[in-house]
């Protein structure tokens, strides 16, 4: 899993991208490049479109207009190289399903439907579960997992996919403080490593502290680039109506 | 048991496996009264079929029936998605609509034509070994081979479909983004109910379609760990009502649809106070056990 | 008792009969419809109402005739059980909401099932006409039977009245309730009792089956103009009503069963409100959409 990949234009680039929902428009015309190989942030209010933008780039909203390129290319044929972290609650809590098998549904993008998973397969999703430290919850059921161990088991799964560009939405809500460090770092070593991360994220301070790029959203883009550039007091006062008091140090 | 008792179980327990492995994924995916609904909306097409051909049950009826089936389900789907109304509610808006307007077809049109309401929605699984057909110079029970055709198909279409049904089931965005087609899935996941509940309705009734389709995946969801564990386990609940079911309504002269389903609550109130991590009584059976 | 009012009407008497009991039974579930609709428990009313038989069945065993009032009563108690029998299974956490309606529905209408064939088995001769209750019949209803669900509909809003500030918290914040100092499972309780006399109520006239859709068109149709719960519940009420008597006469007109024709009515309100309500519409919205995109 240390094999650099060769860098492509940008991790993710939007171009004039509108979205609606439910009758309100969420996005409007939002038009934004993020960099490869970096650790990029989509911060911004509550309802400022940041997952809806995430979304949108990843064909998972209807309705949207616009054009998106991932990893430089149209969404569908980047499919396998493009892995989603979904927000916890659009997943089934009550699922029936084990660590383990989560992981292995990685490998499904590479499989489809039918074919059995290789011994390679296997490899991988050990790897990437021994990579985010859940190795020996395999054979948990997901329902009996805290939050923080099972954002690892999600993470361990976008791993083994082996994936390009990552993409997380709120990754680290109800997760505890010493996963959320470990978490990033593992984020980090893979940008290193010429891989693209994307998380929205709501923590501005860890946002300036541990991610490279950011994206400051309030339905269009008011700023983006370095995460000191862009989280100034002007623009944070421009997206969220006054300057967040946990910045103002 | 009688070779006729034998069939029956027979019968209800093919019934029952091909509906526990699709209302497994239902009761999973939040959509357990989805079969019921369709059962009930199926009506018009039954008497328009009778309208038009003066058949009660043959394949035809079994087609009028699944364009009902699956108007109801593409009608339900609709409202839900314009966000107006919850899903709840758009459910309970569409199966009555279309159950009225078979009641209205009959009274208006085939009030002589003994369409047996009470037949279709009790069902009459009693009579099931009777009304035979011939296939290959045997007389075979013609419930038999529609619920077999029904169950190999269901079996055959779980199994193609196992990853993305899966994925699609436990997380949407990730199945649809990894190119295992969820929407598709479900698409194809929602007509196979609305003709499952059809054929149910036809052999058994509409009462034993919502017991089959939601009480052995309801009763394996407390049981298990794994999602494949769980189709096994709902497979298994449903055979063991059918065959409860059967006995006891010959010990006690009675509906064998009733007591089919009372045995199925009994086998779920079973795992709801005794499942091994889930019961609610299991915790308190332990710590009686072990006193510390 | 309410002589002069089907005197009034310029209908026969039978007519007038049906016209007025189906119009005060769509008041009655429309206007505790919002108690179902409002808290995503719609398909609630579809237990309950299939849960009516079972107790109908007991009535019938218990007494060995066909009283109205005590088999209503037995249908009240039976609803009202498997309404809380739901409730307390979702408060396992064992089962989703629409699961334990599943079983709730499966095993209460079996029971049903089980017991009614027990019934049509003993010979009884008075057993006949049990099984309406699955179906309904309106054209059955009496002059009696419209006073019993005057007073009980009645009785039913006034409690709905009082306790309407504790409703109106309970469904749109449950946490407020229970700080309150009134438990939540008190106003839950109520308001399932509520639900479960609408539902008796409801099912002689158009059936146990068809009994869900009165609960829920009004209401879905209301929601449409107003978002208030104080102007909805009338609204909704006034809708069912509406529904209930232009339905009962028509049926009666064409010689239809009530039931199914007053169901139709009331969804073909509730779409065309879903689809054309100036603000909450489906064509409002499009609208909306198309003029944002013009500009």
């Amino acid at each position: 899993m240390t094999t650099t990949v060769v860098r492509p234009p940008s991790a993710l680039a939007l171009h004039e991208v509108s979205a609606s929902y439910g009758g309100r428009t969420v996005l409007d015309g939002v038009s934004v490049e993020i960099p490869p190989a970096t650790l990029s942030a989509v911060v911004g209010p509550n309802g400022a479109g940041k997952s809806t933008m995430v979304k949108a780039a990843l064909g998972l909203v209807p309705s949207v207009r616009g054009h998106v390129a991932l990893l430089g290319e149209p969404l569908r044929r980047v499919r396998r190289r493009v892995a989603y972290v979904p927000q916890q609650d659009s997943v089934a809590q009550d699922f029936p399903i084990t660590a383990v098998q989560v992981v292995e549904m990685g490998r499904y993008p590479h499989r489809g439907w039918l074919r059995r998973l290789t011994r390679h397969d296997d490899e991988l999703v050990a790897a990437a579960m021994e990579q985010v430290n859940v190795a020996d919850l395999a054979d948990s059921p997901i329902d009996e997992l805290s939050g923080g161990q099972r954002q690892r088991v999600f993470l361990a799964r976008a791993l083994a996919q082996g994936a390009d560009l990552i993409i997380l939405d709120e990754p680290f809500t109800a997760v505890d403080a010493r996963t959320e460090s470990a978490l990033l770092e593992v984020l980090t070593s893979l940008c290193e490593n010429g891989r693209s991360v994307i998380a929205v994220h709501h923590d501005l301070r860890t946002v300036l502290d541990r991610f490279d790029h950011a994206v400051l959203l309030a339905g269009t883009v008011i700023a983006a680039g370095a995460p000191a550039d862009v989280l100034t007091a002007e623009h944070l006062e421009r997206a969220y109506g006054m300057a967040p008091l946990a910045l103002n140090r | 048991m009688s070779p006729d008792d034998v069939m029956i179980v027979v019968i209800t327990g093919l019934l029952s496996t091909a509906c526990a492995l699709l209302g497994s994924f239902l009761v999973l995916r939040r959509q357990a009264l989805l079969p019921d609904a369709v059962s009930h909306a199926v009506l018009p097409g039954i008497v328009l079929i009778f309208l038009l051909t003066g058949e009660r049950a043959s394949l035809a009826t079994v087609l009028g029936a699944t364009a009902f089936g699956v108007a109801c389900v593409a009608g339900f789907d609709w409202l839900r998605r314009t966000g107006i109304v919850g899903s709840d509610a758009a459910l309970a808006l569409v199966f009555p609509a279309l159950f009225s307007m078979g009641i209205l077809l009959i009274s208006r049109f085939a009030s002589g034509a003994h369409i047996d309401l009470d037949s279709a929605i009790f069902g009459d699984v009693t009579f099931a070994p009777l009304r035979t057909i011939e296939i290959a110079g045997a007389d075979v029970p013609r419930s038999l081979v529609i619920t077999g055709g029904a169950t190999l198909a269901t079996v055959l279409l779980v199994t193609l479909l196992w990853r993305p049904l899966q994925a699609s089931t436990f997380d949407p965005d990730f199945a649809e983004l990894g190119g295992l087609r969820g929407r598709l899935v479900n698409q194809v996941l929602l007509v196979a109910v609305a003709g499952l509940a059809v054929v149910a309705f036809d052999s058994v009734g509409a009462i034993l379609v919502i017991t089959f389709f939601v009480m052995p995946a309801s009763t394996a969801r407390l049981l298990v760990r794994r999602v494949g564990t769980m189709l096994v386990v709902a497979v298994a609940v449903g055979w063991l009502s059918a065959f409860g079911g059967q006995r006891a309504a010959v010990t006690f002269d009675t509906s064998i649809p009733g007591t089919i389903g009372l045995t199925a609550g009994a086998l779920f109130l079973l795992a709801l106070l005794f499942a091994p991590r889930k019961g609610l009584l299991t915790r308190r059976l332990t710590r009686l056990r072990q006193p510390q | 008792m309410i002589g002069w009012l089907l005197d009034a009407l310029p209908l026969s008497y039978p007519d007038a009969v049906v016209v007025v009991g189906t119009a005060v039974v769509g008041f009655v579930a429309g206007a505790l419809g919002p108690l179902a609709v409002l808290r995503q428990r719609s398909m609630f009313g579809d237990a309950m109402s299939h849960g009516t038989l079972a107790g109908v069945a007991v009535a019938f065993l218990v007494t060995g005739a066909k009283v109205p009032e005590v088999l209503l009563l037995g249908a009240t108690i039976s609803a009202a059980l498997a309404a809380f029998a739901m409730i307390a299974l979702e408060r396992t956490g064992r089962l989703r909401p629409d699961a334990a309606i599943g079983v709730v529905l499966s095993v209460s209408l079996t029971l049903g099932i089980v017991l009614l064939t027990h019934i049509a088995g003993s010979g009884n001769s008075e057993q006949a006409g049990l099984n309406s209750y699955l179906l309904g019949q309106a054209a059955g209803l009496t002059e009696r039977d419209i006073v019993l669900a005057l007073a009980l509909g009645a009785a039913a809003l006034a409690v709905l009245l009082v306790g309407f500030r504790l409703v109106r918290s309970a469904t749109f914040d449950p946490g407020f309730t229970s700080v309150a100092g009134v438990p939540t499972w008190a106003v839950d309780a109520a308001s399932t009792g509520l639900l479960a006399l609408a539902v008796v109520l409801g099912v002689r006239t158009v059936g146990a089956i068809l009994m869900v859709a009165l609960l829920v068109a009004p209401v879905v149709t209301a929601r449409q103009l107003t978002k208030r719960l104080s102007t909805l519940v009338p609204l909704s009420g006034a809708v069912g009503a509406a529904c209930g008597a232009v339905g009962g006469v028509l049926s009666g007109r064409a010689e239809l069963p009530a039931g199914p024709v007053i169901v139709l009515l009331a969804t073909a309100v509730a779409v065309l409100s879903v689809t054309f309500a100036p603000r909450r519409g489906i064509v409002a919205r499009m609208r909306r959409r198309r003029t944002r995109v013009a500009r």
